[in-house]
């Protein structure tokens, strides 16, 4: 008894096995939201109190950049060497594919931020339950991320200027994850309860599954067909 | 007598919105093989592409057996198209590349990739990243997709390309068996080879 369809999992593991073998591709967003995170600080007056107010906004920011970034290499390497043509041809369930490849992407990319997200959170002196919506908030948005922006991933593979306008396509989509995950967090830390942002974000992540798979089955279809 | 396993009807085809077939009718039945020769830039694997239902004919039709490809339903493994490009994940091995397609190919393959790979010689670098084999060698992994699936239809760009003598050989004879099953194949090369069935030959004109 496995959690997910054997498909689902099969491209999960191609996507973790490959990524892990050349794993300079994991690093790079990690590398990325740590620059931001460590470079904020210069650029903000000395202000006391100032920095730590801000912290969870500047983090969800780099999250969010950082993950929009290493969008492109979800189809690229594929596209680029025929086999997702070969995947396609073959008949496989391009729904399946496209939630494997996601949740591959996600684990790859978006739970190392959420997680990494905790003890950067900590450092910035942010408090215990704050750290906490910022971890849930995180992992919930990138999911979201994820899921959306692989069906635009899929669409713009291959296209010259298709990493640019893969995030200037996504980013709009991404907005709002990002006003209600930073306020999320900015609501905890003032000792508000921050239900409905999570509601939000949960409500988000159920759509993005219920929708974006079948976007990105359509998305490969174009691309190829 | 076998019936037709591909039909194209009067088929324009153009590459980056620029014709390169126009009105094209061929058909193939069981048991034969037609053989697309023509120079560089005269269309060859953009009519292999639209026989696979990766392109979609500007005009005409392509129908395969009873499917209607015009429809784009490449579902079933009624074709296998062996393209340029190996469609090979380089970071990882060949039976890993093959073991994934077996898992996630709908309907299950006829062959697993281990029995594959023995077969094609390949027993002694089925575990080595497929970055570091040869261009012969990914050819080779690249044709195991046509003993792994009951394909009726192969479509074949340059398969004979970094192939040495005894892998040409064994290519060879894969197409002579299948032609025996009354499987129909598809080819564009430039180079000669031997086939035991008759060869159906069709000089692709340049029309740009």
């Amino acid at each position: 008894m496995t959690l997910f369809p054997r498909v689902v999992n099969e491209t999960t593991s191609r996507e973790l096995r490959k990524t892990f073998r050349n794993p300079s591709e994991i690093f790079y967003p990690l590398i990325f939201f740590v620059l931001v995170l460590t470079m904020f600080p210069f650029s903000i007056p000395p202000v006391p109190g100032l920095f730590n107010s801000l912290a969870s906004g500047i983090l969800w920011t780099a999250a969010l950049l950082a993950i929009s970034l290493s969008l492109e290499t979800l189809f690229k390497a594929d596209y680029g060497s025929g086999a997702l043509e070969v995947i396609y041809l073959s008949g496989a369930d391009l729904v399946l594919v496209s939630i494997g490849k996601s949740l591959g992407h996600w684990i790859i990319s978006g739970l190392p931020i959420a997680l990494l997200a905790f003890p950067i959170g900590w450092a910035l002196d942010l408090n215990f339950l704050t750290l906490w919506v910022l971890v849930l908030t995180l992992m919930l948005g990138s999911a979201t991320m994820s899921l959306t922006g692989a069906s635009i991933s899929a669409l713009t593979v291959g296209l010259r200027g298709g990493g640019f306008l893969l995030v200037m396509l996504t980013l709009p989509f991404f907005v709002p994850l990002l006003i209600f995950g930073s306020s999320a967090a900015t609501n905890a830390s003032l000792g508000i309860v921050p239900e409905a942002e999570l509601y939000f974000l949960g409500g988000m992540f159920v759509l993005s599954l219920t929708v974006a798979p079948w976007a990105t089955a359509h998305a490969i279809r174009i691309r190829l067909g | 007598m076998s019936k037709p396993i591909l039909e194209v009807t009067n088929i324009s085809l153009s590459r980056a919105e620029t014709l390169v077939v126009r009105d094209l009718s061929f058909s193939v039945l069981g048991g034969e093989i037609l053989h697309l020769s023509g120079s560089n830039g005269s269309g060859k694997t953009t009519i292999l592409r639209a026989l696979a239902g990766l392109i979609m004919p500007d005009n005409g039709r392509v129908a395969r057996l009873e499917e209607k490809l015009g429809n784009i339903t490449t579902s079933s493994h009624s074709v296998v198209y062996i393209a340029h490009r190996h469609g090979l994940e380089e970071n990882l091995s060949p039976l890993e590349n093959l073991n994934f397609l077996s898992q996630v190919c709908a309907p299950p393959p006829i062959r697993d990739g281990i029995s594959v790979l023995e077969t094609l010689g390949l027993k002694a670098s089925m575990h080595i990243p497929t970055a570091r084999l040869s261009a012969g060698q990914k050819q080779r992994v690249s044709l195991a997709r046509l003993l792994m699936f009951d394909a009726s239809l192969w479509l074949l760009d340059e398969p004979f390309t970094a192939l040495d003598t005894r892998s040409k050989k064994q290519l060879e004879s894969m197409i002579d068996a299948h032609l025996d099953r009354k499987g129909a194949v598809v080819l564009a090369s430039h180079q000669r080879f031997n086939c035991k069935s008759h060869v159906l030959k069709h000089s692709l004109p340049m029309i740009i």
